[in-house]
C-alpha cells in the first residue's frame, strides 16, 4: 500500500468513547444521543434557524459536560437541559428581532417594487411566525417548553419526564399554557388567532 | 362514580392521553353534562388554534438526527483496501492479457456504465472528486476533467466501477499493487468501501 491522497474521517470518528474521555463521558454521550435531535428540533422550531438551533444545542451540551454532578442524576439533568435550551432559544428570539425587522423592511421594499409575486405570502408567513415567537418569548419558560415540546409530538409521559413534572399534571399545565398563550396573542394582535 | 372531570383531565382526554377506561367514562359523561361539554369544547377549540399557530413554526428542514454512533467497522478499512488491491490486480492482469491496441475503456462493463470523475468544484479539496455516471450513449467517450488535474490525480483512463451502486462522492487513494508496486488510484466512499479503481501510468507491455 502506498500514499493516501485523502483520508476518510467521518464525523463519528470523533465521537466520544469511554476509552478517550474522562468518567462521565459515556453518560454524556448517551444523553447526547437521546436528546440532541429533540432539543435541536425544539430550538429550530423556536428560532426558525436550524444552524442557530444546532449552535445553541451544542452550547447546552457543552455546559452539561462541565457539570459532572448534574450528569450523575439523569432525572435532574434532563429538565435542566431543556430549561437551558429553551431559555437560550428565547434569548435568541429576542436578539433576532432586530435582524428580523431589517429583513421585513427589505421584503416590503421588494413588494413595493413588484419584483416578487410570492413575496407577499412569504412575508405573511414570516410575520405570523414572528408573532408566535414573540408570544412564546413572553410566556413563562415552562409554558413555552410545554407548548414547543407538545408541538414536537412528545406524549404526556415524555413531557413529564422531560420537564420534571408529575404525569398527572401535564393536562392541567398544558391547558393553562395554551390559555395563557392565546390570551397574550389576542392582547398583542387582536382576534387574529 | 365521578361527577365532573377536571380541566386537566379533559385536556388529556382531547389528546387521548387518559387510560382507555377513563376515555370511555369521559365520553359518556360529556353526553350528559353540559358544563363539562362546554369546557371540553372550549379546551378543544383552543388546543386546535394554538396547535395551528405552533405549526407556523415548523420548518421543512427541521428533521435532524444525532451523529451516528461510531460503529465498529464490519470490515476494517485496510481490508477493503486489500480487496480493492486484489480487484485491481485482477484488472491489471486482464489488461495485460489484452491486445496492445485495446483501449482501457474496454475493461469497463457495459452495465453499469463506466464511472468517470467530473470536474471538481472550485471549493473542493484537490483530492475530493465528485462522480457522475456516464450516459450509456457516451460510454465510449466518457466526459473528461477539463481542468488541469491536481498533482497525484492524473490517471490514464476512466475509473472501473467495482459495483453497480451509483457513487455520489468519494476520496481518491493512491495505492500500489503487488510486488511490482503498480500505482493505482482507488475511490473510497464515506463508508470506507472502495467503489472504483484505475491504474496510473500503467503500461501493460512493461
Amino acid at each position: 500500500m502506498g500514499d493516501v491522497l485523502g483520508s476518510v474521517q467521518p464525523a463519528e470518528e470523533f465521537a466520544l468513547t469511554p476509552a478517550d474521555v474522562p468518567r462521565g463521558g459515556a453518560r454524556l454521550e448517551a444523553i447526547f444521543r437521546e436528546h440532541y435531535p429533540r432539543i435541536v428540533g425544539l430550538l429550530a422550531r423556536l428560532t426558525g434557524d436550524r444552524g442557530q438551533a444546532e449552535e445553541i444545542a451544542a452550547d447546552v451540551f457543552s455546559k452539561l459536560a462541565g457539570r459532572p454532578l448534574l450528569l450523575q442524576d439523569r432525572d435532574d439533568c434532563t429538565p435542566w437541559m431543556y430549561r437551558v435550551a429553551t431559555n437560550a432559544g428565547l434569548d435568541a428570539i429576542r436578539s433576532n428581532s432586530r435582524r428580523r425587522r431589517r429583513e421585513e423592511e427589505a421584503q416590503a421594499a421588494m413588494l413595493r417594487s413588484g419584483v416578487e409575486s410570492d413575496a407577499l405570502n412569504e412575508m405573511l408567513r414570516q410575520e405570523r411566525r414572528a408573532r408566535v415567537q414573540a408570544v412564546l418569548a413572553a410566556l413563562k419558560p415552562r409554558d413555552a417548553q410545554l407548548l414547543l415540546l407538545r408541538a414536537n409530538g412528545l406524549a404526556y409521559r415524555e413531557l413529564a419526564q422531560t420537564l420534571g413534572i408529575q404525569p398527572g399534571s401535564v393536562g392541567t399545565l398544558l391547558a393553562r399554557a395554551e390559555a395563557e398563550f392565546e390570551r397574550k396573542f389576542r392582547a398583542r394582535y387582536g382576534d387574529d388567532v | 362514580m365521578k361527577e365532573c372531570w377536571s380541566e386537566g383531565e379533559l385536556r388529556a382526554y382531547i389528546d387521548r392521553e387518559l387510560p382507555e377506561e377513563d376515555i370511555h367514562r369521559v365520553a359518556a359523561h360529556l353526553e350528559e353534562c353540559s358544563q363539562c361539554g362546554d369546557l371540553w369544547a372550549e379546551l378543544a377549540g383552543r388546543a386546535d388554534r394554538v396547535s395551528a399557530l405552533m405549526q407556523v413554526l415548523a420548518a421543512p428542514e427541521l428533521v435532524v438526527g444525532a451523529p451516528r454512533k461510531r460503529l465498529p467497522p464490519a470490515v476494517p478499512a485496510w481490508r477493503w483496501a486489500g480487496v480493492a488491491a486484489a480487484l485491481a490486480a485482477a484488472a491489471m492482469i486482464g489488461i495485460a492479457l489484452l491486445p496492445k491496441h485495446a483501449p482501457p475503456i474496454a475493461m469497463a462493463p457495459p452495465e453499469p456504465p463506466a464511472v468517470v470523475p467530473s470536474a471538481p468544484a472550485p471549493t473542493q479539496p484537490h483530492n475530493a472528486v465528485t462522480l457522475a455516471a456516464a450516459r450509456p450513449s457516451k460510454a465510449g467517450s466518457p466526459r473528461r476533467n477539463t481542468r488541469p488535474a491536481a498533482p497525484g490525480l492524473q490517471g490514464d483512463g476512466p475509473f472501473l466501477a467495482l459495483d453497480d451502486d451509483p457513487i455520489e462522492s468519494g476520496v481518491v487513494w493512491r495505492v500500489e499493487l503487488g510486488p511490482r508496486e503498480v500505482p493505482a488510484e482507488v475511490i473510497v466512499d464515506s463508508d470506507g468501501r472502495p467503489r472504483a479503481i484505475r491504474l496510473v501510468n500503467f503500461k501493460p507491455n512493461h
